[in-house]
């Protein structure tokens, strides 16, 4: 959950965002087109609510037409029982759409993720992908189910009780409208103070709450340094802010209500003096001054959501803005219109002349030729940033080169299908991900009609269905996602089952053997080498006992080759991998040390 | 009813006189609103009735429109001065709640927090507080303010005139059972809502944090119908609870338009047969309209209520949290410390399953450098979180200095002794309060001497501002192995006697491994320091090393002596180096996974 929201930047209406999301009002004409019906119908009955007393007292009560009044009770009983029908369906088919259109925006907006480069996911934090999902969605929904609507049916709202009211009396009806200009300014004048010191408000929560969340996942540091005076007086200090912030908002608030209330009083003693005078003399009926009076009650309503709508459209644009950028974000790789699907391939793959920068022309790989016969094993050596691991994002097209060319059994990785290519090339990475779900679900993630004889198998040739068989779930055993019931070990065990189930042609080591301790590597070591056999395969390690066995080391420096050959040639060679070598052994075996 | 009584007396109790004032003022306003009625009904009959006398009216209806307006004012004043003292008291409430519930969080055992996910923590500061809060002020007040109005409307409505009076409240039962149930069925459709869209928000953080692997293995499709679901299962959710809306919003207006409806029919025929004047039908009307929020609200103030009992529930709950270690009666200050620890006999396993720690013995000498050597789930790490006491061994004691860290007051102890943890936890704060962060006002020359020993200075003095660089969650990315050392700046920079690292090298590639080990040896002189790994070159300079396996000391020598032993260490130790590639297969041992 991310607790820093961002807020709203001020900006009007946008006639581009307007039109996309019209768009996606486009499939729900018919309901639209019903809703406003059924919204134009609902104003119309609470505006006639108030004519029906008048028509009632004046035309009956007053002058005793006891079967009159009997008729138009049930008349108006009808109107009532209609209008709960109305307003169901008003209300539901509002919701309607406003979550089919959210609905839809969802959707297009996670299919939009799924076809993202990496290159946004190495720019964009992922709270920040998700707030396009919760709070921006919500503002967009705010505007559709009551914001567009409000603003037809208020505004009819309010010309047509000043026109009932100014065609009842228009004298009375203007004394009444003295008091809009009040009305007006509290709820838009002085309400937009609250909106703004609410605003504050918020800040300072999520200031509190990033405070929390902060020492609360540091706790065990908090402890260990014996922080937790120190830490109460500065959390007294956050939380004061917040406390402080409230009370503004609260004391603008316990301002705002009475004086609210007080307006309409105003304007209900000016009815009351003004329009009781000309029913004493006779001049206005007893009825029309009940309705007057209803109709003053009613001023307070579309004024205050109308003086919303301004927000609500201006959060809805913000958000709006915020999820077409992301919809709108280039795809950088993408499909040619021709590609084909990779058939079965061997595993030949050839660098040729690559250059790759992930910005501008920082290059991080210049030049790079590698020849690999199929069935090879590639151990990429180098120092952290020679570019080792672009070169293998490069191999599974996570990245398109700047120039040169990858290819896989002579296609280029360009022309073919990206589903096909991947579906080739596992990789495993250093940090293992595993998604909720269980060891099953997770081992058949690339292949996910593996059935059950086929995972065990694995994971016997991988030597692990001892330790997953232990768990009293055995394969069914779910990996939760922190609080994991693996260790990190385990769960790289997991993703190697996983890789290897997938059966690709080319596998891929990108530190994979970083987290699991050296005596389960050995033991896994064997099983590794038959799975390696039959299969291109390039591994990263900093290791270098991992690295001996492979058929050919290349050395990479400034994303080029700088070397390349088996152990003993590049031992013999004297280069920089016997720098390295020589180095890294040095240090394992403190060799010349004390 | 226990828990509210709970929450009253620990948060509210010393602001009764606040409550108290609130509720008067709620009595003022409540007989307010009843009186207003009295007076229009006087303005009606008198105008409506009005015999030839004009100026009389005139008068009469310019002083009464007078009172209604300082009536009006009066209210204005009491609802001002009411909403602000509860909104205030409630404010306060959850200030304190907030501060006891921290304090408690921040100050619980390490096995709590083992346990305990901060999301969780984190939704109980704030979600649930906040049901408290509201519970605390507008709930009591809203519960107040509508029996109050409902009791005293209903009761002089009959009073005036029983007959008309219940012609007009049939509906009003009808109404109080509508709001209930919609409250009752909305409550448990709206928490769906809520859930489904954190699971939703799962399933993104789960799809772009893992996107690497969603790419690798092409499985965008499956990760698009994994997501479809949850979007169609919010979809479904929120249309169910627009037919609860949908059903009881109208259902509620059709109900409380009925009032006026019985209001104006029976009236009116009253009125007709000359029972009843002009005056008492507006005043009934005002009457009616009066009564209908505070019984449409019932059904809130009851959600109300039920949120707050609930949150409440679950904050104390961890208010109830006990923390088992904590200074005893007669526990004394460690004042100077030479650095001795002595492990007696310890035997310890987390919230008593399996026995991590064994019957373990080892006495370390002051100024002694330990090496704890073993692989996952040998304990190790528990060596290093038994002497500042994160937790208490099962039996067995541990000494510092001779004194029982059990007799040694926490606060003391903890500050002798400088850890530099698995994972790095830095905070969102400059690279100087990260390394101060044991004490706020250490002057500056004492940082930059910590991390010109742990070797990050010359580091820092590249970025742009340097100390005051902050780091963390909120400023720049620090890579492994310089939060690494950050971190052990941190650890000594208090001049710590006793100096634990718990496998502080793991994560960190070949060459930052050297380096921080060079620094090491300048470090750990003139204290005791304890270096907790898996890697034989992380230990290899210690005077001693101590190999655990299973909660028990397998090996215990120099690194030379247990060289010269074919036992788990050299072998190990080949296995490392990859001196011997055949060795531990061929040794059958270490199947441990």
């Amino acid at each position: 959950m991310s607790f820093h929201d961002e807020e709203p930047q001020t900006r009007g209406f946008d006639p581009a965002i307007a039109r996309r999301l019209l768009g996606y009002l486009r499939p729900c004409t018919k309901q639209l087109v019903l809703a406003i019906v059924l919204v134009l119908s609902a104003s119309a009955i609470s505006l006639v609510g108030p004519l029906i007393t008048r028509m009632a007292v004046d035309d009956y009560i007053m002058v005793g037409n006891m079967r009159g009044l009997d008729l138009i009770m049930l008349a108006w009983l009808l109107v009532l029982g209609t209008n709960w029908f109305i307003s169901y369906w008003r209300i539901y088919t509002m919701s309607w759409i406003g979550q089919r259109v959210v609905h839809s925006i969802r959707r297009d907006l996670f299919e939009h993720l799924m076809r993202l480069s990496f290159d946004y996911y190495d720019k964009v934090p992922v709270g920040k992908t998700i707030t396009r999902f919760t709070s921006d969605v919500d503002r967009l929904n705010e505007l559709l189910t009551s914001g567009i609507v409000n603003v037809v049916s208020e505004s009819l709202m309010l010309i047509g009780i000043m026109v009932i009211m100014m065609r009842l009396d228009l004298r009375l009806a203007l004394l009444c409208f003295a008091v809009l200009p009040v009305l007006g300014y509290l709820v838009t004048g002085f309400r937009s103070k609250i909106t703004r010191s609410e605003r504050d408000e918020r800040t300072k929560v999520s200031e509190m709450n990033a405070y929390l969340q902060e020492n609360i996942s540091g706790v065990r540091v908090v402890q260990a340094f014996c922080r937790e005076d120190e830490n109460l007086r500065r959390f007294d200090k956050v939380s004061r802010a917040v406390y402080d912030a409230a009370m503004r908002v609260i004391y603008l608030f316990s301002f705002f209500w009475p004086c609210v209330d007080l307006t309409s009083v105003i304007g209900t003693v000016a009815v009351l003096w003004y329009g009781g005078l000309q029913v004493a003399n006779g001049s206005l009926s007893f009825g029309t001054l009940i309705a007057f009076i209803a109709y003053v009650g009613q001023f307070f309503g579309p004024i205050r959501n109308l003086s919303q709508v301004y927000r609500v459209l201006q959060r809805a644009m913000a958000g709006g803005e915020r999820i077409f950028r992301l919809l709108d974000t280039e795809v950088s790789i993408k499909e040619r219109p021709d590609a084909v699907e990779l058939p079965r391939i061997k595993g030949d793959v050839v660098f040729d002349n690559v250059y790759f920068a992930y910005e501008g022309d920082n290059y991080v790989i210049r030049g790079f030729d590698l020849d690999v016969k199929a069935g090879e094993t590639i151990a990429l050596v180098g120092h952290t940033g020679a570019g080792k691991t672009s070169i293998i994002n490069l191999l599974s097209r996570m990245y398109d080169v700047n120039e040169g060319r990858i290819l896989i059994d002579g296609h280029d990785v360009r022309d073919v299908t990206l589903s096909s290519l991947r579906k080739q090339v596992a990789i495993v990475l250093q940090e293992p991900f595993l998604f909720a779900g269980s060891i099953k679900e997770n081992l058949r993630y690339g292949k996910p009609d593996a059935s059950d004889s086929e995972i065990e198998s694995v994971c016997k040739r991988l030597g692990i269905d001892d330790f997953i068989r232990r768990f009293p779930l055995g394969y069914d055993t779910e990996v939760e996602e922190r609080g994991s019931k693996l260790s990190s070990g385990q769960r790289q065990l997991v993703s190697f089952a996983r890789a290897l189930l997938a059966d690709p042609a080319i596998l891929i080591l990108d530190e994979a053997t970083a987290s699991i301790d050296t005596y389960t590597e050995r033991l896994i070591q064997a099983a590794l080498r038959e799975l390696l056999k039959g299969r291109t395969s390039f591994v990263i390690a900093h290791r270098l006992s991992t690295i001996r066995e492979a058929d050919r080391i290349v050395v990479v420096e400034n994303g080029t080759i700088v070397e390349q050959g088996t152990h003993d040639q590049l031992i013999k060679a004297r280069g920089q991998y016997y720098h390295l070598y020589t180095m890294q052994y040095a240090r394992e075996l403190n060799v010349g040390a004390s | 009813m226990r828990v509210l009584a709970r929450l009253f007396k620990a948060y509210a109790k010393h602001q009764w006189h606040l409550y108290v004032v609130t509720l008067f003022l709620i009595g003022v306003e409540v007989v307010l609103n009843v009186y207003l009625p009295q007076l229009s009904r006087a303005i009606v009959d008198t105008v409506v009735e009005s015999t030839s006398d004009l100026s009389f009216v005139r008068s009469y209806l310019f002083s009464q429109s007078l009172l209604y307006l300082v009536w009006g004012l009066i209210r204005s004043v009491v609802v001002f001065v009411e909403i602000y003292l509860f909104e205030k008291t409630a404010e306060t409430v959850s200030l304190k709640i907030r501060r006891d519930l921290y304090d408690h969080v921040q100050r619980l055992d390490f096995s709590f927090h083992n346990k305990a996910r901060t999301g969780d923590l984190m939704s109980r500061v704030t979600s649930d507080v906040q049901a408290m809060r509201e519970l605390a002020g507008f709930g009591i007040v809203q519960l107040v303010y509508c029996l109050l109005m409902i009791l005293l409307v209903v009761g002089w409505m009959v009073y005036c005139n029983p007959s008309y009076a219940l012609a007009c409240l049939m509906s009003m039962p009808l109404l109080l059972v509508a709001a209930v149930r919609y409250s009752a069925r909305s409550g448990p459709v709206f928490r769906a809502i809520q859930d489904q869209i954190a699971s939703m928000t799962a399933k993104v953080q789960e799809s772009v944090s893992g996107i690497r692997v969603v790419k690798a293995f092409a499985q965008e499709d499956h990760e698009r119908a994994q997501f479809g679901k949850e979007n169609d299962g919010i979809l479904a959710k929120n249309l169910q609870a627009a037919k609860i809306n949908a059903f009881y919003h109208p259902a509620m207006d059709f109900l409380a338009s009925l009032g006026g409806v019985g209001v104006i029919w029976y009236g009116g025929r009253l009125y007709m047969s000359g029972a009843l004047t002009a005056g008492d039908i507006t005043a009934f009307l005002s009457y009616l309209w009066m009564l209908i929020w505070p019984v449409r609200s019932m059904g809130w103030v009851i959600g109300m209520f039920q949120r707050g009992i609930a949150g409440s529930q679950r904050v104390f709950e961890v208010l109830d949290e006990r923390r088992r270690i904590s200074d005893s009666r007669g526990s004394t200050p460690l004042q100077r410390i030479t650095g001795r620890v002595h492990f007696d006999d310890v035997t310890f396993s987390y919230d008593s399953g399996e026995k991590v720690l064994d019957h373990f013995t080892l006495e370390i000498e002051p100024g002694e450098t330990i090496g704890v050597l073993g692989m996952t789930g040998s304990g190790k790490s528990t060596v290093g979180a038994l002497i500042p006491r994160f937790y208490d061994a099962d039996s067995g004691t541990i000494l510092v200095d001779g004194v029982d860290v059990r007799n040694a007051e926490l606060k003391s102890l903890r500050s002798h002794v400088g850890i530099v943890p698995q994972d790095t936890f830095l905070f969102s704060a400059s690279i100087r309060e990260n390394i101060a962060y044991h004490d706020p006002n250490m002057d500056l020359e004492r940082v930059i001497e910590a991390a010109k020993a742990a070797q990050i200075h010359d580091f820092v003095e590249t970025l742009p501002q340097r100390y005051e660089t902050v780091v963390g969650e909120r400023g720049i990315g620090l890579s492994g192995g310089q939060r690494q050392r950050v971190a052990i700046a941190r650890a000594i920079a208090t001049d710590p006697k006793i100096l634990i690292l718990d496998d502080s090298t793991a994560s960190v590639d070949a060459e930052t491994e050297s380096a921080i080990q060079e620094s090491l040896r300048e470090i750990a002189k003139g204290r005791t320091t304890i270096i907790i790994s898996q890697k034989v070159s992380s230990v290899r300079y210690a005077d001693r090393i101590v190999v655990l396996k299973d909660g028990r000391i397998v090996e215990l020598g120099t690194h030379e002596e247990l060289m010269a032993r074919d036992g788990f260490y050299s072998r190990l130790h080949a296995a490392q180096t990859g001196s011997d590639l055949s060795s531990i297969e061929a040794s059958g041992e270490g199947m441990v996974v």
